[in-house]
């Protein structure tokens, strides 16, 4: 039993806690974005529990397939989705949608029937302490996830940092600044992590998951609720 | 002409804040570019 398991097996149940939250939330308001994020947290709570297991019990194709499919490839691109539901037209979110879902269906298809050799784990810069994508054989379906990671990261990333600039700019609502900022934070430290995981930098992409889930629901329940620093906020007179 | 502002700490930090996080952003990409452009 690897003991970091501990670390993604903690990101599952925040994930998971947070996937409720705004599922509630979803219940409550009945906005899209909501089923979004709340689906895309519960992505992010499979890939964490697959990651545990693996710390835990070792190899297993199918939590490997799971992982692979929620975990890396999924998960930033339908938070991502949510934030599109936010912040562009509803057709053009319809349309992104549909090419987000179809793509999902496809790149469940060609990891549920990729070659896998976890020996591929081992190879060039990495230990196999955690699960990484070179235990995929099959050509083509690792190349699958920048598509979708960069659709994810650059939607959730930057919709909330647009979001908290035009906030800002108008010096409106500081708590959806703020938490827009902590959003923007949380959603690009697994990104980062990610990343440097290729570079073979152990347990790099399981601490920047934790971090990164916590950012975000506390970045969320930040955003979802009025400070008391707005009370306080000033009103100045400047000249010109 | 009376303009709204946040209290100070946020008028400082949130500006800092959003550039570090986009400058974070470019990085990302680079670094991907990097790593991909090497595959």
């Amino acid at each position: 039993m690897n003991p970091m398991a501990f670390i993604p097996l903690t990101s599952s149940l925040v994930s998971i806690i947070f996937s409720a939250f705004v599922f509630r939330r979803y219940l409550e308001k009945h906005h899209t974005h909501n089923l979004l994020w709340s689906i895309g947290m519960l992505f992010y709570a499979i890939g964490g529990a697959c990651e545990a297991w693996y710390g835990f019990f070792g190899w297993n194709p199918l939590v490997f397939r799971l992982w692979y499919l929620f975990g890396a490839l999924l998960v930033a691109a339908w938070l991502g989705q949510g934030t599109v539901y936010l912040l562009a037209g509803k057709r053009l979110a319809n349309i992104l949608m549909i090419v987000l879902a179809l793509g999902s269906l496809y790149g469940a298809y060609r990891i549920f029937t990729a070659q896998l050799d976890p020996a591929g784990m081992i190879t060039s810069l990495h230990t196999g302490s955690e699960l990484s994508g070179g235990a995929i054989q099959t050509p083509g379906v690792r190349s699958l996830t920048p598509f979708f990671n960069l659709y994810g990261t650059l939607a959730l990333v930057g919709g909330a940092l647009y979001s908290a600039f035009l906030f800002f700019r108008k010096r409106v609502l500081l708590h959806r600044v703020v938490g827009n900022v902590l959003i923007a934070s949380g959603a690009i430290l697994p990104a980062f992590g990610g990343t440097f995981s290729r570079f073979g930098i152990p347990s790099a992409l399981y601490i920047s998951e934790l971090l990164g889930a916590i950012i975000l629901f506390i970045g969320f329940l930040r955003a979802t609720s009025p400070m008391p620093a707005e009370k306080a906020a000033v009103q100045t007179t400047v000249s010109g | 002409m009376t303009r709204r502002q946040f209290p100070p700490f946020y008028e400082k930090a949130i500006p800092i804040a959003l550039v570090i996080i986009g400058l974070l952003v470019v990085g990302l990409l680079v670094i991907i570019g990097i790593v991909f452009s090497g595959q």
